[in-house]
């Protein structure tokens, strides 16, 4: 037996030994088939599920490459009954095709107790218009998403062989004036386009803006861009026109403000699910040109009504970008269905040993309420005790001796609690956003701290997600949205943008000891704690240390 | 069930053999008659006596019980009427022989099916029906000691957990639903479900089922759980091996490792029934399986020889050359992980089993960190100096500050709040009075109905476990319960279960010493009804006088019977009969 870098345990998880001299190389292979579910210091953890085999499967792996990698890589022996699975799951994929003859789609395989176990399921034979002589079945036009969806859920999988529409040709090259794309963002591009559609996860600030442009400079077809909102859209079109060939007038805006619709159209979220007497009143934008490209930004955020939509774009290639792939709705193997298997991962703590992101040292602040906010803690129902605790006004006295003990950062602090915010607005002096400040209002404040004419903000979650904050060195978040661990990440994320000067980024959480805050600080901080962040522990009292 | 038939058939046994048989079931030693009736299966109802179970055992339903556990071979050396000296040795064991003779009715029933079946003698004791090689491929799918191993694991765990807390069984001795869940629950992912595993604890003598609850054996288990993961899986192996009866091993060294061929070969091998092997075979089967050294198709090279060999050597040479080294270090990580990158030694793996919660079971194994596990190790005395020393005694890295913290705080805040039984109820004391003030408003306790009755101490009528649960359901620090709960010691010694069959051996010998008479009656009652003729020894004024008879009649306390020497009828009154004999 070789003493590789991995553990195979029965429970289906791959531990792999970060120190081991072979840990790179393994870790590009096991990411094929393989989720990364931790990634602390000394031994990431993988997990070898039904949807990562059968991304393995849908990119061409087989279960004996998968159980090579394994063995070869193994300190001891790959438990026989994870053998067994992985042979029997990856066998499950590619028995049922969705083929295209013509206009028709069609629902095929060569094995037919498969199909006929699948066309009991009532929901699958709704999505079917007739059966041919061949056995094989025609699928409804608008249901090929729909279909996968269902399949996936019946442990069937279908190859999507029904190709894609190439979209109307755009010109666009990459704007190669002094940057090229970092070779993780080009493994990303490689891997999405081999692949045909699927979701590209990296972490906040390590450009996954740019591995959209490049899958549209690859790809040379109109794209329409989904975000999360439209200082991001903005954003967006910013970033194209400095990367790209791209003039002005190729790229548009659709949101609530702007209705542009260009070969390279950006639209939010938001407007494609707003609706009008009861129907959504933006799909027409769907067909408005032939697309050959969609991106979904942000895609762990994709509202559920934008998978109805994503079901009926199947014919269209599908981007997804995220840096965390949890969605807190646990819809994940929609995504799958939907936007494509995961194509492309890489722990954070990787891309910041390489200096693509900032270090950052996480800290964790315990105060204790006083003697009436206990008492007061105690006598409150379950569904006041978080916002009491997360407000409490003893963190106001910590956030000053922070913001005194970081004279040269940028430091942004972060909030749930609109009140809250607005008390600390007024009590630091400084500029709060929210949602009701102004696009433009937000774009004249942000743009005021990345020229340091700012130097702290006070913002609420409109800042978690999508905005472009480079100098931001410090965050102080205050209160959350209870355990959001995808929320924690994103503004953590806010942060790692490397710096000018090269410092680093520090990261405060406020926590009200001994109450539900403190639990759900904890849960926040698990998916950071797993990719390998370290959350030091400080009582309010020896911040001096800190 | 037979193959003979579904009817129990009386033979027209013959009255010596009754007797024969009657006086061997009223001298031998109680148990190990009791092996013979655990094979030949007499009905019990209705046993009043010796020679009631002597007639039952001579049924040929009994006969056949008894008769299926003879290969084919000796099934006819048997039928021949003069075997050799083993298989009447055999005979008398299982109660179808007395004094060196096989009873006439089993021969009888031998040739009986030597007829019906075609019975040959095999033509070597072990077949060779197999063409495959023993098992041992190293090709997937087949038995893995690693996966023993895991297993081994596995199953101390579930000792840990039973030795916390007993889990209720069914009256039919299967785990309730109810107790699967909480077993499940709480034990990390395996591939073994909770019940087999049980199952194997019962079967391998680590648990006991007593009186409606599964719970460790405190002779066996303790000793075992202080092993090392190796050890425990040869103590389990050569446990397993330790139940396979001679014939079933028989069986098995025929398969040549072959488990396809297990029902073939049972049946050829033991051609008058076979199915009594299977409750033998599955048990020693699934403990192989969950050990390792059985697939559900082949047997393990090792298993193999270690049956052919009749010896552990073989298994003992097994594990040392597959298990793995076990290690005394791990790994503390910053997201209050733990992991153990191979198998730990039983010292160190017990207290991080008690300091930490197991998340994966496995060749290695991790650990988390929580409140809750610091809480329970605290509980159980440690300290938090102990557990960070512990740590960083073990760990191949320097121990992270966040775990540093989550363990002195929760040493520091363990006890804060101390709960204290009593008849009317629980007191709970606070180490400050704020605490104390935060408890008596806290709207989640207001069900306890706590009453300040000092400083910092409070009182309830409802009990400590209850106040405990809500308590730390409401984010307190677990309270600290000074007085241990009044509860059945989870950890069993093995007592002996009652054997129903022995109980009836002692209940019919004890009937034939009290009653003599009833002794004597019942021979008389044989004699009339099979019309043997008999001699009989009377106790008469002037001494006492034989007389030969061909008895007629029982009844009214009178021996009716035609005098073979005198050519007259005589009535003898029983009470004056002192002993009874067959006639020469």
């Amino acid at each position: 037996m070789p003493e590789g870098p991995l553990i195979v345990q029965s429970d289906r998880t791959v531990l792999l030994e970060v120190a081991h001299p072979d840990a790179t190389t393994v870790r590009h292979e096991l990411a094929v088939f393989a989720e990364l579910e931790r990634a602390p210091e000394h031994v990431h953890t993988y997990r070898i599920t039904r949807l990562g085999l059968w991304n393995a499967r849908a990119a061409g792996h087989t279960a004996d490459e998968v159980l090579a990698t394994l063995e070869s890589h193994s300190k001891f022996p790959v438990p026989t009954g994870v053998a067994a699975d992985i042979v029997d799951t990856m066998n499950r994929f590619g028995r049922l095709t969705i083929e295209r003859d013509a206009d028709i789609l069609i629902l095929r395989s060569d094995d037919s107790a498969v199909l006929t176990e699948v066309t009991k399921s009532a929901k699958v034979r709704d999505l079917l218009v007739g059966r041919r002589p061949d056995g094989s079945h025609e699928v409804a036009p608008w249901a090929r998403g729909t279909l996968k969806q269902e399949l996936v859920k019946l442990g069937w999988p279908a190859e999507d062989n029904a190709g894609y529409r190439p979209g109307a040709h755009m010109d666009i090259s990459l704007a190669n004036d002094g940057w090229h794309l970092r070779h993780y963002q080009e493994h990303a591009i490689d891997h999405f386009l081999t692949g045909g559609s699927g979701v590209v996860v990296l972490p906040c600030g390590a450009g996954k803006t740019l591995v959209g442009v490049g899958a549209m400079a690859r790809t040379q077809t109109d794209t329409l861009i989904l975000v999360t909102n439209t200082v991001s859209a903005r954003q967006w079109r910013d970033e194209i026109l400095k990367r790209t060939t791209l003039s002005p007038d190729v790229v548009g805006e659709y949101s609530g403000s702007v209705k542009e619709v260009r070969p390279v159209t950006i639209a939010t979220y938001q407007i494609l699910t707003a609706k009008r007497k009861g129907e959504f009143a933006h799909l027409a934008l769907l067909d408005a040109l032939d697309w050959g490209l969609v991106i979904y930004d942000e895609v762990h955020l994709l509202p559920a009504p934008v998978f109805k939509l994503t079901a009926e774009l199947q014919a269209r290639r599908r981007l997804g970008l995220t840096a965390t792939l949890i969605r807190e709705d646990g819809r994940e193997s929609d995504v799958f269905s939907l936007i494509g298997p995961k194509r492309f991962d890489a722990p954070w703590k990787e891309i910041e040993a390489e200096g693509y992101i900032s270090p950052a040292r996480c800290v964790e602040i315990r105060i204790d309420l006083d003697e009436d906010e206990r008492l007061m803690y105690a006598a409150s129902s379950d569904k006041d005790r978080y916002r009491l605790a997360a407000s409490t006004p003893a963190k106001l006295s910590v956030v000053r001796q922070l913001i005194s003990q970081h004279p040269d950062d940028r430091i942004l602090v972060i909030g749930q609690y609109l009140d809250q915010l607005a008390d600390l607005g007024e009590a630091l002096g400084v500029p709060e956003i929210t949602g009701a400040t102004p696009i433009d209002e937000r774009e004249r404040l942000f743009n005021s701290f990345r020229s340091g004419e700012v130097r702290v903000m006070v913002v609420s979650k409109v800042a978690n997600f999508s905005v472009d904050l480079p100098e931001a060195s410090v965050a102080i978040q205050v209160s959350g949205a209870f355990g959001s661990r995808q929320e924690e990440a994103q503004r953590l994320g806010r942060l790692l943008r490397p710096k000018q000067d090269g410092r680093s980024a520090t990261f405060y959480t406020l926590v009200a000891r001994d109450t539900i805050d403190q639990d759900y600080a904890q849960n926040r901080q698990r998916f950071l704690a797993e990719q390998g962040y370290s959350y030091d522990i400080v009582n309010a009292g020896d911040l001096s240390t800190v | 069930m037979l193959a003979g038939g579904v009817l129990r058939r009386v033979t027209n046994t013959e009255p010596a053999s009754l007797t024969a048989l009657a006086r061997r079931l009223s001298s031998l030693d109680p148990a190990a008659v009791a092996v013979a009736l655990e094979v030949r299966r007499p009905r019990s109802v209705g046993i009043k006596d010796a020679f009631d179970l002597a007639q039952e055992l001579l049924s040929s339903d009994c006969i056949d019980n008894g008769l299926s556990r003879f290969t084919a071979t000796d099934v006819v050396k048997l039928a021949s009427g003069a075997p050799e000296r083993k298989i009447v040795n055999r005979c008398e064991h299982l109660l179808l022989a007395a004094d060196g003779q096989i009873f006439p009715d089993v021969v009888a029933r031998a040739r009986y099916w030597i007829a019906e079946k075609g019975i040959m003698p095999l033509p070597t004791e072990v077949m060779t029906l197999s063409t495959k090689e023993p098992g041992g491929s190293s090709t997937r799918n087949e038995a893995s000691i690693s996966d023993g191993l895991v297993n081994v694991l596995l199953l101390n765990d579930l000792l840990a957990i039973l030795e916390e807390n007993g889990v209720r069984t069914t009256r039919t001795g299967h785990l309730s639903k109810a107790s699967l869940l909480d077993v499940s629950g709480r034990l990390p992912h395996a591939e073994m479900l909770p019940a087999d595993l049980v199952s194997w604890g019962l079967t391998s003598g680590l648990i006991d089922d007593l009186d409606g609850m599964i719970r460790p054996r405190r002779d066996v288990a303790v000793k075992w759980r202080e092993l090392g993961t190796s050890d425990k899986w040869l103590w389990l192996a050569k446990r397993a091996m330790g139940l396979l009866s001679p014939e079933a091993r028989l069986v098995l060294a025929s398969c040549r490792g072959d488990l396809g061929l297990l029902a073939q070969v049972a049946h050829a091998t033991y051609p008058i029934d076979s199915s009594w092997l299977s409750p033998a075979l599955n048990t020693v089967l699934g403990a192989l399986r969950a050990l390792g050294l059985a697939s559900d198709s082949r047997l393990s090279l090792e298993a193999q020889e270690a049956i052919d060999a009749g010896t552990d050597a073989r298994l003992a040479s097994a594990i040392r050359e597959k298990a793995p080294t076990e290690v005394s270090t791990f790994l503390v990580q910053q997201d209050l992980s733990i992991v153990a990158p191979g198998l730990l030694t039983a010292d160190v793996g017990r207290r991080l089993d008690t300091i930490a919660r197991i998340e994966s079971r496995g060749l290695a194994s991790t650990y988390r960190l929580t409140v809750d596990s610091l809480n329970r190790a605290l509980d159980s005395g440690e300290t938090g100096a102990g557990i960070t020393d512990f740590l960083a005694d073990h760990s191949l890295t320097p121990i992270p500050q966040n775990v540093q913290y989550l363990i002195s705080d929760t040493a520091d805040r363990h006890g804060s709040i101390m709960l204290r039984r009593d008849a009317q109820g629980t007191s709970l004391s606070t180490y400050t009075p704020h605490l104390l003030d935060s408890l008596l408003v806290d709207s989640n306790l207001r069900a306890l109905k706590l009453e300040r009755v000092a400083h910092t101490e409070a009182r309830t009528r409802v009990d400590a476990d209850t106040v405990l649960r809500l308590a730390e359901d409401a984010g307190y620090p677990r309270p600290l319960v000074l007085t241990s709960p009044t509860r059945t010691p989870p950890v069993t010694t093995a007592a002996p279960a009652a054997n129903p069959w022995v109980e009836l051996v002692r209940r019919i010998q004890s009937e034939t010493d009290d009653a003599p008479r009833g002794w004597m009656g019942r021979q008389l009652e044989l004699a009339v009804r099979s019309k043997q003729r008999i001699r009989v020894t009377v106790a008469m004024p002037d001494g006492e006088r034989d007389f030969v008879l061909d008895p007629a009649a029982l009844a009214n306390g009178r021996l009716r019977g035609r005098d073979v020497r005198g050519a007259v009828e005589r009535t003898l009154p029983v009470d004056f009969i002192i002993a009874v004999g067959p006639a020469e």
